[in-house]
């Protein structure tokens, strides 16, 4: 056996899946061969580095994501209507905020703000004309009762829509 | 009254689980995680990848349970789904990221402190840390990668391995043979670079 031939078997000859006569073959060549020796010592050494790498573990948290993840799975399944609205359940009540916001800011500006506005009240009033944007209820809570409540009796002149918004003054 | 908790094996896990006990399917998991993520992580390199993949893994047997038969191992069946994932995931992260050849060299720090410092007690001349021996793994082909980490890392029998990967002995042993080999080339060149 040549070095060519034994490096060929260097494989089978670790697991020891050479027969009898090649495992014969084999030592005799490695008694005379210090390269191949060589050879054979750093694949056994590049094996046992392989064999004790470390192993990591999972995350802690990995099981309890896999499961609701499997819900969630579940659920696109049965519903997909409620998934999606649950889904973008975040997304709709954003819309629905922005959308509040808008029409009551459109309401008072049309109704107070516009000069052919039927139902114009006295220039001398100074209106809350910006609900909390982040409380959709809030502003609707204006638009429906607190017309009297949110008015100043004696102011002169009308401010600037820009400075309306930051001024609120409550009756009590 | 000694109540005696039944071992089952991972085939009467898949079984039970087929008919709806999803206990089952947690022991499973349970069983499972570790060893998927250190296969997967060693053939992606990258521990994040690797829990995505191992998640999508078992994910999977939980919705194609159904499609495992008694003629296989439990264990190569999983295997083989995991080793899928995780080819179709390392195919999309080389696409992503066909520049970076810097991979391949050692990077700044193993130059400033070579590998045996970290390992006092292995002085021997040839001795490899789990850097190196990573690079290596890295830059072998597909078909020696996968074999190498079944085979070196998770331990596994030809036989196993011929069954997850669908090919014959004959080619996982000779898989095996040029897999080493050229591990060992790898590893001398990155050593003399
Ligand atoms: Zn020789």
């Amino acid at each position: 056996m040549d070095c060519y031939s034994f490096e060929k078997i260097i494989s089978d000859y670790l697991d020891s899946n050479l027969t009898e006569k090649e495992q014969q073959a084999a030592n005799a060549h490695l008694a005379e061969c210090p390269d191949c020796q060589g050879r054979l010592q750093d694949m056994n050494n590049i094996l046992s580095a392989l064999h004790s790498l470390p192993q990591p573990s999972m995350n802690p948290g990995f099981e309890a994501r896999l499961l609701a993840c499997i819900e969630q799975q579940k659920a696109k399944k049965e519903s997909p209507f409620i998934y999606v609205l649950h889904q973008y359940s975040r997304a709709i009540s954003v819309a629905a905020a922005v959308f509040l916001l808008l029409a009551t800011s459109l309401f008072v500006y049309s109704a107070f703000a516009l000069p052919s506005a039927p139902g114009k009240l006295p220039a001398a009033e100074i209106r809350m004309s910006n609900a909390a944007p982040e409380i959709p209820a809030a502003a609707g809570s204006i638009l429906a009762g607190s017309r009297e409540e949110n008015t100043v009796k004696d102011t002169s002149k009308t401010l600037p829509l820009n400075y309306q918004r930051h001024i609120m003054v409550v009756n009590e | 009254m000694t109540e005696k908790k039944k071992i089952y094996s991972d085939e009467e896990l898949i079984a039970r689980f087929q008919k709806g006990d999803e206990r089952a399917y947690i022991e499973l998991v349970r069983r499972y995680k570790d060893r998927l993520l250190n296969f997967v992580y060693r053939y992606l390199n990258s521990y994040e990848q690797a829990e995505d993949v191992v998640q999508d893994t078992l994910l999977k047997l939980y919705t194609s349970a159904h499609m495992y038969r008694e003629i296989a191992r439990f264990s190569t069946w999983i295997f083989t789904i995991a080793a899928n994932l995780a080819k179709s995931e390392l195919r999309r992260i080389k696409r992503r990221r066909v520049v970076s050849i810097h991979d391949m060299g050692f990077d700044d720090k193993e130059y400033e402190i070579p590998s045996e410092a970290y390992s006092p007690e292995k002085e021997t001349t040839s001795s490899y840390g789990e850097k190196q021996i990573q690079q290596a793994i890295n830059t072998l082909p597909d078909q020696f990668k996968t074999v190498i980490i079944l085979r070196e890392v998770q331990q596994l029998s030809y036989e196993e391995i011929s069954q997850i990967l669908g090919i014959s002995i004959g080619t996982v042993k000779s898989r095996i043979n040029r897999g080493r080999l050229r591990l060992q080339k790898l590893l001398k060149e990155l050593k003399t670079h």
